[in-house]
């Protein structure tokens, strides 16, 4: 008897659900590129990683223009010399990181020691903590030097987020994340995927919106806008003022396990950063 | 010449009774809507609901009353409490995860 009001109970607990908060995130994947795949039949899958020039066939042609002579160019040369610099101790990021520069697609992953969700910006931190150095900012500034050789010795590689079945603490980070990116915010009562997902494609003022689908592969992009390289998380902030809330701390929780859901989304893509946009 | 002496009564009328409104209006009464105002946006805030400009107009609300504005003092203030007060009930209302529909497949 007990047996069946417990099936009962599940029964009623799954069907009462939402289906999209039952989804493993294999299936919220699928969907999520079944989605543009769909609203964007006649773009390949691999032209996503190129950000709203999948879409944009205009902008397209100005932005192969300024890759020409990338602007990001001169960030990667300083990286690569704040890579090979060492401490004021002798050792260098290569002590922290064995297998870089080229380590871009090894993050964000879930730190199970640490229980949270590793960035590549914040592990860049820890290591130089624990070399005694200063941390770096994490919008603007050095990190986006830092981050442009590594992204640029990455390229090639593909986006490959793991959460792990056996920690169900990943698996909450990730489900925040995806909350957070389908969660109204702001005055303008937007979330990230009303403008990237619902309306990707559609012109905003004089700008196209860009596919959700391949947003993490190209940072630190290089924004006309801002006239340097930014971060990912600096874009999050961006984007969070535009629709009029208070935006998160850089690398704090929110951001973190926003940047775990978001690069998931675009497992299986290959990485090509750092970017230009507009 | 009718239709004109009744817009100058008007004129006079708003001019008299402007000063007075704000007048009505004391320093006391604006501090606690500020207040009022603060801790909207900390209830907001919370739940991470704060919207962005919140806290700019509190602190404007401050600048105003110290220099005696108090009409414009209060109207940042209430706009702020407003929405510190929207902000948590935008929040809450989205306790409960749900995929939005336009994602179809």
């Amino acid at each position: 008897m007990s047996k069946k009001i417990l099936i009962a109970a599940a029964l009623a607990v799954a069907v009462g659900l939402p289906a999209g908060a039952m989804a493993t995130p294999e299936e919220d994947r699928i969907q999520f590129r079944n989605h543009f795949q769909d609203r964007f039949s006649e773009v390949p899958l691999e032209e996503y990683p190129n950000g709203v020039y999948a879409i944009d066939p205009v902008g397209r042609e100005n932005w192969e223009a300024i890759e020409e002579f990338p602007p990001y160019e001169p960030f990667i040369d300083t990286g690569r010399d704040m890579w090979e610099k060492p401490f004021a101790n002798g050792k260098t990021y290569a002590d922290c990181f064995p297998d870089g520069p080229g380590i871009a697609h090894k993050y964000p992953h879930w730190d199970k020691d640490k229980g949270m969700v590793m960035t590549l910006p914040l592990a860049l931190n820890n290591c130089r903590e624990a070399n005694s150095e200063e941390p770096l900012k994490y919008k603007k500034g050095p990190i986006n030097d830092l981050l442009s050789y590594i992204a640029f010795e990455s390229r090639g590689e593909v986006t490959n987020v793991v959460v792990p079945e056996d920690d169900p603490r990943a698996l909450a980070a990730y489900e925040d994340g995806k909350k957070f990116y389908y969660t109204r915010r702001g005055q303008l009562n937007f979330s990230c995927a009303h403008c990237h997902v619902q309306n990707g494609g559609l012109v905003l003022r004089t700008e196209t919106l860009s596919p959700s689908l391949g947003h993490t592969t190209h940072f630190p992009v290089y924004r006309s806008k801002w006239g340097t390289v930014g971060t990912l998380h600096r874009r999050f902030t961006g984007c969070n003022k535009q629709v009029r809330a208070k935006p998160f701390e850089a690398h704090g929780e929110e951001y973190r396990n926003l940047e775990y859901f978001l690069t998931y989304m675009s497992n299986g893509l290959e990485l090509n950063g750092p970017g230009a946009r507009k | 010449m009718r239709n004109k002496t009744v817009i100058y009564a008007l004129l006079l009328g708003l001019a008299l009774g402007a000063p007075l409104a704000s007048a009505s209006l004391d320093a006391t009464a604006v501090q606690a809507a500020i207040s009022a105002a603060e801790d909207a946006r900390k209830q907001a805030a919370s739940v991470n609901g704060e919207w962005r400009d919140t806290a700019k107009k509190i602190k404007e609300a401050k600048k105003m009353l110290a220099e005696g504005y108090l009409a414009k003092a209060m109207d940042l203030a209430t706009v702020a409490e407003r929405e510190g007060e929207l902000g948590y009930r935008q929040m809450m209302a989205q306790q409960e995860f749900e995929m939005p529909a336009f994602i179809k497949h």
